[in-house]
């Protein structure tokens, strides 16, 4: 389970921490200082996952993340960033990164993040998906059916993408900003509930009626779809 | 224009004092009184000439030297002074007059910047109290279970006041105009119907039941797509949020080279003479600091509607508010991309105000001539 991440950041006291976390979860991490380092070490294209400070001294995170795509080399990339705007994120992830959050950010939130981004990897790796399971869920993405235990569950199309994502990221912990990122391609906070609304009425067609409940409440952090 | 007068009076008095003198002598005395007088006029005439000089210079010595005493003062810090003007409405007017409209506009945006850090300052207080309150509470708390309930309220309020920097940081960002280079062209009906879809169910189970009304074809416009979404969310969560369980009605409609996008509600609205305050930053009209919300909400909408040369109105629904987000689409139909830049500054009430006296300076005096 673990995973090689390189970890491009100049704060130290927030490069430790990660770095501690990262290694609790089974990860091995390895750290650059600065931009030039970074990009040194991650040419070498071994690396399952990349977290790249946006601002960092000698070469900036962008650019670091322009040399590395113009290289090919196609490592997931995780852009921290004080940058909070809107536009500051939309700009982080045109600039080839894979996922962008913003500093101050929970560990949950980066480990969620992280999880997501190395289930994307295996899951381009190894193709051959074109039906997802989750204990007697099924799901056919081609069809966009659902069932479960056989019977067919009835979702709006909005209530189908939001499950198809925790299905790919099944096991995970999923939060709030990643579904309305991913599901819904908005970037910004939004100051309700919204998102927590969409989730229990697909969990009311999901585990209604069944004894066991697949979609679950992470305190503190998010969702996530499990057996 | 009064100096210039009175030097050539100056000028024609020692000419007609010359032809004068001359005349008084006989004709058969003309050459000796040539020659006599010349020395003299010459004298004469440099005389006049100096003292004329020297008046005009001793006049627009006085002139320059009333400005810069003003302008020194307000280099010592006291921004109230003005130029005093006089009536002739001569080129120092204008030059002063022209000092007088800049301290004006810096006058009015430091007015802003202090009202904005001193709302800043006081609307952080409450929340910063509130999680001081929450770690002295959590710190307090024996009981593992409980105390790992208290920090996740400290965490909660955290991220509160990390979401109300964010959104004055996005307010200024806008403000300023930044992100033009992100805008292009999509369909804002798609948009109002996608933000409708996301917020029913939330509407629900407010017990407001939301509407969308849109046209049957394309809504055509250039801007930014995430800040707009950001905008309409607003809208819409203001109207949940204080609709009071009425039915909310999310419409976007084309209008007179205008895209508009209105959310209605039935809550109670917001009496006209607060309006204005209502679009300022830490503008919240209810005093209780319990409500969601810091009262940056509408100022958000706002600064986005002028980042795209648009405007917010609020209007009464009788009962409730229609907020309408109101920007220009010139040219959308036909897909041809306009430059939006070259009339930036028109239409938003933030520029257009601080333009006067300038009228008043335009029918051009000539400058003091001698």
């Amino acid at each position: 389970m673990g995973r090689k991440i390189l970890l491009i950041e100049d704060d130290r006291e927030t490069a430790d921490y990660l770095s501690k976390g990262l290694g609790q979860e089974g990860h091995s991490v390895e750290q650059a200082g600065n931009g030039q380092d970074g990009l040194f070490r991650a040419t070498d294209g071994s690396f399952d996952l990349i977290i790249l400070d946006r601002m960092l001294p000698v070469l900036d995170g962008i650019a670091v993340l322009k040399a590395l795509r113009a290289a090919q080399i196609d490592t997931p990339v995780l852009v921290l960033s004080a940058l909070a705007s809107v536009g500051d994120r939309i700009t982080g992830l045109e600039s080839g990164s894979d996922d962008y959050l913003v500093k101050p950010f929970s560990f949950a939130e980066l480990l969620a993040r992280v999880n997501a981004l190395l289930r994307r990897r295996e899951a381009r790796l190894d193709p051959a998906e074109h039906r997802l399971a989750v204990g007697d869920l099924e799901i056919d993405p081609l069809s966009r059916s659902v069932k479960r235990g056989g019977r067919k569950i009835e979702l709006k199309p909005r209530e189908y993408l939001l499950l198809e994502y925790f299905a790919r990221n099944e096991g995970r912990v999923v939060t709030r900003t990643m579904l309305l990122e991913q599901v819904w391609d908005y970037h910004f906070d939004p100051g309700t509930n919204v998102i927590d609304v969409h989730v229990s009425r697909l969990r009311r067609k999901l585990d209604d009626g069944f004894d066991k409940p697949l979609l679950h409440t992470v305190r503190g952090a998010g969702y996530m779809l499990a057996d | 224009m009064r100096v210039a007068l009175l030097a050539g009076l100056l000028a024609l008095a020692s000419n007609v004092a010359v032809v004068g003198f001359i005349h008084w002598r006989t004709h058969n005395q003309l050459l000796d009184a040539l020659e006599d007088s010349l020395p003299v006029a010459i004298a004469l005439s440099l005389l006049l000439g100096l003292a004329c000089g020297g008046i005009v210079a001793k006049y627009v010595g006085g002139r320059i030297r009333s400005i810069v005493a003003v302008t020194d003062r307000i280099t010592a810090g006291d921004l109230r002074q003005r130029v005093r003007l006089t009536s002739s409405r001569d080129a120092f007017d204008r030059l002063g007059g022209q000092i007088n409209a800049m301290l004006d506009r810096i006058g009015a945006l430091m007015e802003e910047l202090r009202l904005l850090t001193d709302s800043l300052a006081h609307d952080l207080r409450s929340p910063v109290s509130r999680l001081r309150a929450a770690a002295h509470a959590a710190a307090e708390t024996a009981d593992p279970a409980e105390r790992d309930q208290q920090l996740a309220k400290l965490i909660g309020q955290a991220d509160a006041l990390m979401r109300i920097l964010t959104t004055v940081l996005e307010i200024s960002r806008s403000e300023a105009m930044t992100g033009r280079d992100q805008f292009a062209w999509f369909d804002a009906g798609d948009l109002a119907a996608e933000l409708s879809e996301m917020y029913e169910p939330l509407a629900d189970e407010a017990g407001s039941p939301l509407k969308l009304e849109r046209p049957a074809g394309p809504l055509r416009v250039l801007g930014h797509r995430q800040l707009l979404a950001q905008a309409i969310s607003n809208l819409i969560e203001n109207a949940i949020r204080y609709g009071g369980g009425g039915e909310i009605h999310v419409r976007a409609v084309a209008a007179g080279g205008s895209l508009a996008i209105r959310v209605t509600d039935r809550g109670p609205g917001i009496p006209e003479h607060r309006r204005g305050q209502a679009l300022r930053r830490f503008g919240r009209l209810d005093s209780s600091r319990s409500a969601e919300g810091a009262g940056l909400g509408l100022t958000l909408v706002q600064a986005i509607a002028h980042l795209h040369d648009g405007k917010v109105v609020l209007e009464d629904n009788s009962p409730g508010l229609i907020a309408t987000l109101e920007i220009p689409v010139a040219e959308a139909a036909s897909g041809r991309p306009v430059e939006p830049s070259d009339h930036r500054h028109t239409g938003a009430p933030f520029h257009g105000t601080h333009r006067r006296s300038q009228a008043a300076d335009a029918d051009g005096k000539e400058p003091v001539a001698c």
